[in-house]
């Protein structure tokens, strides 16, 4: 009698586990993706443009892969969110402050972007300049 | 029918629901994490800090031009500034007016940026003050127009009638 009534809970215990599985799973991957409508995420208020402005205020610190390449997509979003020609001149001061590549200056890419802009010299010493020049 | 008991209830619904929102706040604590310092450090500044260091890609890209380039594109990062600046540092907002009124070839036009420049910052409202604070932008532009100061501030007339 005993060892029947167990058998006949097996399903339902075994579906109460899923169920349970698949809600902590389920509430996981929407917290990673900040889709809840709470959560440390939520609560905080980063923006790509503060992020981006950190770095160009204290320079690029970040050694590790993810932060680096956080600050990548802010400088791409932030890039795509401008006009021209505010969008040259934030891809100059991005190559020059080396905004996606680990601090390290940019001088060819820097280089197209102030020829593209037409300033009155984009040579290398005009580029060292401009790099000085643009800290905030 | 018979109407489900409350322990049923709280076994297959509440208690997923707790699951699932502890498992989401967990989610949210490694995704902050994961998204470094510098996401941690923007994560809860004053709407005035925030709104600050959100001015700063506009400031350096109008600092990068306002060396080299032709006096239109200056203008045009000058007002992009302004814009993203809004209110947030009156300072700032000054010495941008007075580089529009470097550029702007228009005397009139000039004496009312200037004037702008006195109401944002009342420290300007000095004229030799004002001269300083236009001189020093005037140096960090190498090519006209702009990169000398206005007649208007220059000031001394010679005397008129004299030997």
């Amino acid at each position: 009698m005993v060892s029947e009534s167990k058998t006949s809970d097996r399903p339902r215990r075994a579906a109460l586990v899923v169920t349970y599985v698949v809600a902590a799973g389920l509430g996981y991957v929407l917290g990673v993706r900040g889709a809840l409508p709470y959560g440390a995420l939520k609560s905080s208020r980063s923006t790509p443009l503060a992020r981006v402005g950190l770095a160009l205020r204290d320079g690029v610190t970040a050694s590790d892969g993810a932060s680096l390449a956080l600050l990548k997509n802010d400088a791409d979003g932030v890039s795509a969110g401008l006009g021209s020609p505010e969008r040259d001149a934030f891809e100059l001061v991005a190559a020059l402050r080396g905004l996606r590549s680990g601090g390290r200056p940019d001088y060819v890419a820097a280089s197209q972007r102030c020829l593209a802009l037409k300033l009155v010299r984009c040579d290398p010493r005009a580029l060292e300049l401009i790099q000085k020049r643009s800290a905030p | 029918m018979k109407a489900p008991r409350p322990g049923t209830l709280a076994l297959w619904l509440l208690g997923p629901l707790l699951v699932a929102a502890g498992a989401g706040e967990l989610g949210s604590l490694r995704a902050k994490a994961e998204r470094g310092r510098s996401f941690e450090a923007t994560s809860s500044l004053s709407v005035d800090a925030q709104k600050l260091l959100e001015a700063v890609p506009a400031r350096a890209m109008d600092n990068a031009v306002w060396t080299l380039a032709s006096g239109e594109l200056a203008l045009k990062l000058v007002k992009f500034e302004l814009d993203e600046l809004g209110d947030a540092d009156a300072p700032r907002h000054a010495r941008l007016l007075l580089r529009f009124g470097l550029v702007d070839q228009n005397f009139d036009g000039q004496a009312a940026v200037f004037a702008a420049a006195c109401a944002a910052d009342a420290s300007l409202c000095d004229q030799a003050r004002l001269r300083d604070a236009a001189e020093h932008e005037a140096q960090l532009r190498f090519v006209p127009p702009g990169n000398h100061l206005p007649l208007a501030l220059i000031g001394g007339h010679p005397p008129i009638g004299a030997p």
